[in-house]
């Protein structure tokens, strides 16, 4: 019994985006910046953080968790919220000067069907 | 509208209708009235007009159409800078498309009317049915933003596909006057010709209806002397097409009616 108490308690995990290696994020950020290998990590991981990882699980969580940075789930807060969202500051009313082109001309024309000329053929 | 100045043009598109020859004796009316004028040649292969008339001529290469819209623009826009009332545009032949184009591209009627500047156009009847559609289409383009002068050649049309037409009932409601060009004999014709040649320069026909000039016998420059003439008297009945408001001649009957309207006056005022 006292063998199966010394065993780590599992944190989260299993459910869909708990892992527990969420509250490790910064951690592991802070590792890959240090150019450190995902073996390396996860061995920090388990000596320093106390969680017991494989370098794959590690990679695979860091990996997903690249990904769902990149768009937004309803599961995760938005870390920028869209423009549309943000109060803009109020633009200045734009004047914008429209193309010109040259203006309807209102003038006499003679009737088109009007214009014949005597038939040639009755000359 | 007050017209403070006029272009003529004649943009009909057939060559030899007698274009030239008509422009000859418009010149010499203007200088016999003393009304300033100065022209522009657009026939690039002649340039008649411009060697009769160096000192108030100037002559255009029309070229293909984008050069002929070029040379149109810095026509119109020297023309609407200078101060000359009329100015008178002498063109050569199957140039109406380009000139059409460019006016309608360049706005000029537009220009022109804010300034005050009215255009006529001369259209010459002729036996050939393309040219007559020409001038339809040169009608129905401009409409009343133009006057027209429609100008008889006998010695070239006999005008039959004209003369009594929709068109020209069309043309007339429109305010067309119509002059009717002399026929000046071949003779004379070519007695010009040869003079010119000996004189090394073009001849206006003002110059050749002189005789002590020596360009032309006595009985030739006599028939251009009658031929002048008879185109005065028909300028002279149509004016208003042709000059700035402030130049064209009052009518002389005018004031004698006004005379006679005072005169009655006292009478109506017995009977009442």
């Amino acid at each position: 019994m006292e063998a199966k108490s010394e065993r780590p308690m599992k944190r989260g995990g299993g459910r869909a985006y708990r892992s527990r290696l969420e509250s490790f994020v910064d951690f592991i950020r802070e590792q890959r910046r240090q150019r450190r290998t995902w073996q390396e990590i996860a061995a920090r991981l388990r000596t320093e953080q106390g969680c017991d990882i494989t370098l794959q699980g590690l990679h695979q969580f860091y990996r997903r968790h690249l990904k769902r940075q990149l768009r937004s789930h309803w599961e995760v807060p938005a870390a920028r919220p869209p423009m549309s969202l943000v109060a803009q500051p109020p633009m200045p009313a734009r004047q914008p000067v429209l193309a010109a082109i040259p203006p309807p001309r209102s003038f006499r024309q003679p009737n088109p069907e009007n214009l014949n000329l005597n038939d040639p053929t009755h000359i | 509208m007050n017209t403070t100045r006029r272009i003529h043009l004649n943009p009909q598109s057939k060559g030899n209708l007698g274009k030239s020859f008509e422009a000859e004796f418009r010149t010499a009316w203007l200088d016999r009235l003393g009304v300033p004028w100065n022209g522009s040649d657009l026939d690039d292969r002649h340039h008649t007009f411009a060697q009769r008339h160096p000192d108030a001529v100037r002559s255009y290469q029309l070229g293909n159409e984008h050069e002929s819209k070029t040379a149109l623009l810095s026509l119109f826009r020297r023309v609407l800078k200078e101060a000359a009332p009329v100015h008178i545009i002498d063109t050569r032949a199957q140039a109406d498309a380009l000139i059409l184009g460019a006016m309608e591209e360049l706005q000029v009627l537009d220009v022109c009317a804010e300034q005050g500047v009215r255009l006529t156009f001369f259209l010459f009847p002729t036996d050939d049915t393309e040219s007559m559609t020409n001038v339809g289409k040169l009608f129905l383009y401009a409409g009343d933003r133009v006057d027209y002068v429609v100008v008889h050649n006998p010695a070239k049309a006999r005008g039959d596909l004209f003369k009594g037409s929709q068109l020209q009932k069309q043309l007339v409601e429109f305010g067309a006057k119509s002059v009717t060009l002399p026929a000046i004999t071949p003779t004379t014709l070519l007695a010009i010709e040869k003079a010119e040649a000996i004189a090394q320069r073009g001849l206006s026909f003002a110059e050749l209806s002189h005789v002590e000039a020596g360009h032309l016998e006595r009985l030739l420059a006599g028939e251009i002397q009658w031929a002048m003439q008879k185109m005065l008297a028909q300028y002279n009945e149509i004016a208003g097409l042709l000059l700035p408001t402030e130049f064209v001649p009052q009518e002389k009957s005018a004031p004698a009616k006004a005379k006679v309207k005072t005169e009655v006056q006292p009478q109506l005022n017995y009977g009442e």
